[in-house]
């Protein structure tokens, strides 16, 4: 079964999407275990709907140009009755047995393990993202999740501010996540890799660029990394990052962002704990570079217009690359970024 | 009147008086040059409400292309963050409430007299009211694009991103009220198809000879009458929290994201049937007609019909499988969507019986019938697809949903509409439209659309989501959506051939048509004019052109009903609703300035709102309610001797109580105002279930005794209107006791909300502090919103009354009145119970 | 003009039409009211209560559209009395609104059987 359907989605990735070679976003390529449950229920869609389009069209084709015979019987009230009335009801009695079926399973899913909780608020344009360490110390993140693989995760999904929607396709079904309102999402990685999310709830501006990544790593790894993650950010080390963080904290962003082990504590923008560490800046619009975040902290209003942060453009140049070094370093030791 | 079955005699006599049909063009002849904005004739306000309508359809389209632009390669800048956000919110929004309910209804202006073999609409004037409001509103709403005004919030406005806090710009407000506005003409336009389906039909057209398009307008204008209410209730919520911060939706004082969507979706999706149920009734006069033979399964097709009318109701949640509802009850609504499916698959199966029972010929409006075919069933197999609760999950705001709902709408819709243009062009024109460009036309669309929308289901699979402005090059969505623009753009040169056809070939408005060019059976299909048929048959089957062969003919001898005008007016007669017995003789009002003034002094009053400025509003609000009630002054005219209309009928000139049509308009409004109040007290308890702990404790609310002195209020003044119809005088006048009563009438309903409002206020509540305070005073709000009317009306009541208009024999302007003071009492009477019986049950 | 006056008689014969689904309707909203006010309730959801409210209101709906389907088969019953084609023709739209308006409620109610009540998206 499985095979057949990794065939399938190969088949639809290659030949019908013209050779798509990135499958980080899609439910057709399912890397987690609600995915794929979900998936072979697409398939099973998609068979359905050809097979009671092909019988419209054959009974239309019939109807125009067919023999006496068969456009006597499709005439009738009786056929009508059959093909409209009777036919849907066996079909989608069975449909919708299977689909509340599945609707069971994936409730029950996981549902007596110990699962990882992790809360995720969506905020206008970015994910705030919170662990738990195991000494129960609250870490944070922003958009980027890291998991460990064959585990169950609890998401627990809140909004800051308007609506916003957490979907990562290749792990499952997304939920929406409501102003006033905690709501529930369980995903299970089946292995490792880096799996992209959008917001799917349209939520004003730049909704477009609210992406996500979510990276499942082995459980060990994970743990490591976890452990690390929870202590406070480096130190500057060399000369230059000293001065940045020096600027850091005089230029206020302190007031918008954490930096922990700092004086830098705002709760407003991302925490930066651990900026070094990801993989993108501005969520996904650029990648990490050295560049890309003077290019952010000083022409933020064009990479992500509408975003709660000013323009730092009184910044001299060199005092920018001073930023940039301080914000690159802050990194846990040995993090494999 | 006898069995109109069997026709021994022709009702009226040949030869005709030499003038009489002079006459009847004279009495119907449309105002010339720029003063045609006067006339209220349904073919010329069905040409201008078509018309527009078809403006909005270009104007939407366009910016549909604008964003298949933008969308054509990764990463584009061709526009920006906010400009597309502003153009995707207005191509929804005016492809759904500027172009789908207004083209479908005025369709059915259009058409459905000449169907049903009336002369016009039965309120005429509130047809041009309602064309007029539309289109002043509507441009004046799609104008705020180009000063970067227009709302950004999606088309479906989702709080609390549309609150002030984050769309503190206008734009949501030019959404809350010019789409309210556009609704309450919608309603208009909906209570005039209503009353004109079921009452001004041809003697002998019984409901099961009724063409099938009437059936489905009477069901759409029946589903509009119940849906529409709760996205105005929302609009009306929203506004207030916009405007003076009560919290409906603000989850930090008890208000509820979700009731929007709740409110929303339950007009949201019946919308979609809304929608597609009028273009199945055109595919169900069309089919028959290309296939020659009548329709197979009729009473199939009425029953599928009302089950969709019914079950598009109970499908609203469908929206919301990933807002976090238990899954037993999105499993409701998924067995719900499965319901609605069989409905649809019956009239499918039905068509395709149809042309298996005769031969289908292979004209514009079959390819387009055909196309439809394909392309909807496709819609509807996606849309199973996404009623699987676990699916949807997945594919929930995605492109798969933007494919699957083009391919319900324009499917379902457009490719009907334009089998419908092409078909009845001969009907309304000096010419047909071309069949050899009618034939590119639509390959052209066809193709296009499928080029277009079918790849969009793979980008939604491959996860692209749904109003995102940009995406990166590494998703690789690039190849399917430059496909899609494409293909777009294909669609788009389909439209500019079909307009290119129009200036070509359209010449309405003459008198004489290209006639019956495809041998239809239906009643259009006669020799109509401004008044219709020269003279109104008697029909003995669903396809009376079919069975009865000299109809035409005969009708246009002027053999029939009403030759000519009898009492030198506009006039058409009223049949039962269901037999199609004559009843009485309509009078109609001719051409007037009071509509147009009217709409537009309304379309001002909520545009000034929009931009707070309050006086100038006000100042046009009051405007447009003189105008109400100059045009209403003329209404109800005096009863005449009863006429003849021909085979020796006499029928009288004046109708009151249940039969008179105004009686059906006024119990449909009220429906209306039931659907909102009940709208309301679902938000109330809806609410409570959220946020319960915002209630007062029972000794903090108001005193029960508040609630029963205004209920004793609301009871006398019922008592007293009672008390009023009894003294109503003859026509010998004697004391001035019924404008008293009525005065006094009115005076308690005002004096009775008074009272509430001053006890809750005593009692410490405030609508911005929170939610329960808010809903204590949103009742006081809809309940003002009524009595403001109640009293303009009852002083219009008085006015007519001392001014002799008003008296037994001529009482339906005071019968109406009564309805509503009573309805009113009614709801005011819920709403005590529920604010102040509530809170003391629960708590 | 008096004579003319039938009172409402019309307006309710037309409105006979709609029961059938009408019932459906009302079923649904029952169920999904059931269903929101025991999980709003303090003790949400923890008894068995949902299952006794899905079967009663079933089985009433149900019972209402078979004595309705019933008395499609009694001429000039609960039909408008008119000439004797359109009240057949009345009586068969409502017998077959009837069915499918009972798919309907057989459907809303089928997944009462397989899902708890109150338990959220996985």
């Amino acid at each position: 079964m499985r095979h057949a359907r990794s065939f399938a989605t190969i088949v639809a990735s290659s030949v019908v999407l013209g050779g798509c070679g990135r499958d980080v976003q899609s439910m057709l390529a399912p890397k987690g275990i609600q995915a794929e449950q979900i998936a072979v229920l697409a398939w099973l869609l998609f068979g359905f709907g050809i097979f009671v389009l092909a019988i419209v069209i054959a009974a239309t084709w019939l109807a125009i140009g067919g023999s006496a015979r068969s456009r006597r019987i499709l005439a009738q009230e009786n056929t009508v009755l059959t093909l409209g009335i009777a036919f849907p009801v066996v079909t989608l009695t069975l449909l919708l047995g299977y689909g509340v079926w599945l609707t069971r399973a994936l409730l029950d899913t996981d549902r007596d393990q110990n699962a990882v909780g992790i809360e995720v608020v969506g905020e206008q344009w970015w994910w705030r993202v919170t662990y738990l360490a195991p000494d129960g110390t609250p870490v944070a993140s922003a958009n980027e999740i890291r998991i460990p693989v064959a585990t169950p995760i609890a998401f627990k999904l809140k909004a800051s501010d308007v609506i916003h929607s957490f979907w990562v396709p290749s792990l499952g079904g997304k939920v929406d996540m409501i102003p006033g309102r905690t709501t529930h999402l369980r995903l299970t990685a089946e292995r490792p890799g880096t799996y992209r999310g959008q917001c799917a709830e349209y939520c004003g501006g730049a909704h477009a660029l609210m992406a996500l990544e979510v990276i499942a790593m082995p459980a060990s790894e994970h743990a490591a990394w976890l452990r690390r993650a929870a202590m406070p950010a480096r130190a500057p080390q060399s000369d230059i990052e000293q001065r940045g963080q020096h600027l850091f904290l005089g230029a206020g962003c302190g007031a918008c962002h954490t930096v922990r082990g700092t004086a830098a504590a705002g709760k407003l923008g991302p925490d930066l704990t651990q900026m070094g560490a990801r993989r993108s800046v501005g969520i996904d619009t650029m990648p990490l570079t050295h560049d890309n975040l003077v290019r952010f902290i000083t022409d933020g209003q064009h990479v992500k217009p509408g975003n709660l942060m000013p323009e730092f453009r009184f910044l001299q140049p060199p005092e920018l690359d001073a930023l940039a070094a301080y914000l690159l370093s802050l990194k846990a030791m040995d993090a494999d970024g | 009147m006898a069995d109109t079955a069997t026709i021994s005699s022709y009702p009226s006599t040949l030869p005709r008086p030499r003038d009489e049909q002079a006459a009847l063009e004279a009495v119907w002849a449309s105002p010339r040059s720029w003063r045609i904005v006067t006339d209220v004739n349904n073919t010329v306000i069905g040409y201008f409400y078509v018309g527009t309508a078809m403006l909005f359809f270009l104007l939407a389209g366009t910016l549909a292309l604008l964003i298949r632009l933008q969308l054509a390669v990764p990463s584009n800048t061709f526009l920006s963050q906010e400009t597309y956000n502003q153009i995707f919110t207005m191509h929804g929004t005016v492809m759904m409430f500027l172009f789908a309910v207004p083209v479908v209804e005025a369709m059915g202006i259009l058409l459905l007299p000449q169907m049903l073999g009336a002369r016009d609409q039965p309120f005429p004037r509130l047809g041009a009211f309602a064309f007029w409001a539309y289109f002043v509103g509507g441009l004046v709403f799609f104008s705020t694009l180009f000063f970067d005004l227009a709302p950004s919030g999606g088309w479906f406005m989702y709080p609390p991103l549309t609150s002030s806090q984050f769309s503190p710009n206008i734009g949501a407000d030019f959404w809350l009220l010019g789409i309210g506005f556009i609704e309450i003409s919608a309603i208009a336009g909906a209570i005039e198809i209503i009353v004109g389906v079921l009452r001004t039909r041809a003697p002998g057209m019984t409901l099961d000879r009724m063409p099938m398009f009437a059936w489905t307008m009477l069901i759409f204008a029946g589903m509009i009458v119940f849906a529409f209410p709760a996205v105005i209730l929302a609009t009306i919520l929203l506004e207030l929290e916009r405007a003076f911060g009560w919290p409906f939706f603000i989850a930090a004082k008890g208000g509820d994201a979700l009731l929007w969507q709740h409110l929303f979706w339950f007009f949201g999706h019946p919308e979609v049937y809304i929608i597609f149920l009028p273009a199945a009734g055109m595919v169900s006069m069309i089919v028959p007609t290309m296939a020659g033979t009548p329709l197979v399964g009729y009473r199939l097709v009425v029953v599928a019909l009302i089950a969709t009318g019914f079950f598009s109701f109970g499908l609203w949640v469908h929206h919301m499988f990933t807002t976090g509802i238990p899954a037993l009850s999105l499993s409701f609504f998924s067995a719900a969507s499965m319901a609605v499916s069989l409905p649809s698959g019956i009239q499918v199966f039905a068509w395709i019986a149809t042309i298996a029972s005769g031969r289908l010929r292979w004209t514009t409006p079959s390819l387009f019938i055909l196309g439809f075919l394909f392309i909807f069933t496709l819609g509807g197999l996606t849309g199973v697809m996404v009623a699987m609760v676990p699916f949807d999950w997945q594919v929930h705001d995605t492109y798969f949903v933007v494919a699957h709902f083009h391919y319900v709408l324009v499917g379902g819709m457009v490719f009907p509409l334009f089998a419908a243009f092409h078909y009845w062009a001969p009907a309304f024109s000096g010419r047909a439209l071309s069949e050899r460009l009618g034939k590119w036309t639509f390959w052209l669309m066809f193709g296009g659309f499928n080029i277009a929308f079918f790849p969009m289901h793979l980008a939604g699979l491959m996860g692209m989501p749904r109003r995102v402005y940009t995406y990166p090059a590494v998703m690789e969505w690039g190849v399917l959506n430059m496909v899609s623009t494409m293909g777009a753009f294909l669609f788009a040169s389909g439209i500019a051939l079909f307009l290119i056809d129009l200036a070509r070939n359209l010449r309405p408005g003459g008198s004489d048509t290209a006639g019956n060019i495809w041998n239809g059976g239906t009643l259009e299909w006669l020799h109509n004019r401004e008044y219709g048929p020269r003279s109104i048959p008697i029909v003995t089957s669903a396809d009376p052109l079919w069975e009865q062969p000299h109809l035409a003919r005969d009708v246009d001898a002027g053999r029939y009903y009403l030759p000519g005008s009898i009492t030198g007016r506009r006039e058409t007669i009223v049949t039962s609703p269901i037999e199609a017995t004559p009843q009485y003789l309509l009078r109609l009002p001719g051409p007037g300035w009071t509509p147009f003034l009217a709409a537009n002094f309304t379309a001002a009053f909520f545009m000034l709102l929009t931009v707070k400025a309050v006086t100038l509003a006000l100042i046009s609000g009051v405007l447009a309610v003189a105008m109400l009630v100059v045009w209403m002054w003329d209404s109800d005219p005096k009863p005449l001797e009863p006429v003849d209309i021909g085979g020796g009928i006499k029928l009288t000139t004046y109708a009151s109580g249940s039969l008179s049509h105004s009686w059906w308009a006024m119990i449909v409004l009220l429906l209306v105002a039931g659907s909102l109040y009940l709208a309301y007290v679902f938000s109330y308890l809806y609410l409570w279930t959220v946020s319960p702990q915002f209630w007062p404790k029972p000794e903090a609310l108001a005193p029960v005794a508040s609630a029963v002195l205004s209920a004793f209020l609301l009871v006398s003044g019922s008592a007293i209107l009672v008390a009023a119809g009894r003294v109503l005088p003859h026509r010998s006048r004697s004391g001035r006791a019924f404008e008293l009563l009525t005065g006094l009438a009115a005076a308690i309903l005002l004096a009775a909300l008074i009272a509430e409002v001053s006890a809750q206020s005593q009692a410490g509540q405030r609508p911005a502090t929170d939610i329960h305070g808010a809903l204590v005073f949103t009742a006081a709000f809809l309940q003002g919103q009524i009595a403001l009317p109640i009293l303009v009306m009852a002083g219009f009541v008085i006015a007519r009354s001392l001014g002799g208009r008003l008296v037994l024999e001529r009482r339906v302007i005071f019968d109406n009145f009564s309805l509503l003071y009573h309805y009113t009492i009614g709801q005011s009477l819920l709403g005590l119970l529920l604010v102040h019986g509530f809170p003391r049950l629960a708590g | 003009m008096s004579a003319d006056f039938k009172g409402i008689r019309p307006l309710a014969d037309l409105l006979r039409l709609f029961i059938a689904p009408a019932i459906w309707l009302a079923h649904l909203g029952a169920l999904y009211a059931a269903e929101a006010l025991i999980c709003a309730g303090p003790q949400r959801g923890h008894d068995d209560k949902m299952s006794w409210i899905v079967f009663l209101f079933t089985v009433a709906a149900l019972m209402c559209l078979i004595i309705l389907a019933v008395r499609t088969f009694r001429p000039g019953d609960g039909v408008p009395r008119s000439s004797g084609q359109t009240s057949a023709w009345f009586r068969r739209i409502t017998l077959l609104l009837a069915v499918l308006s009972g798919s309907g409620v057989i459907w809303t109610s089928l997944p009462t059987a397989f899902l708890p009540v109150c338990s959220s998206a996985p």
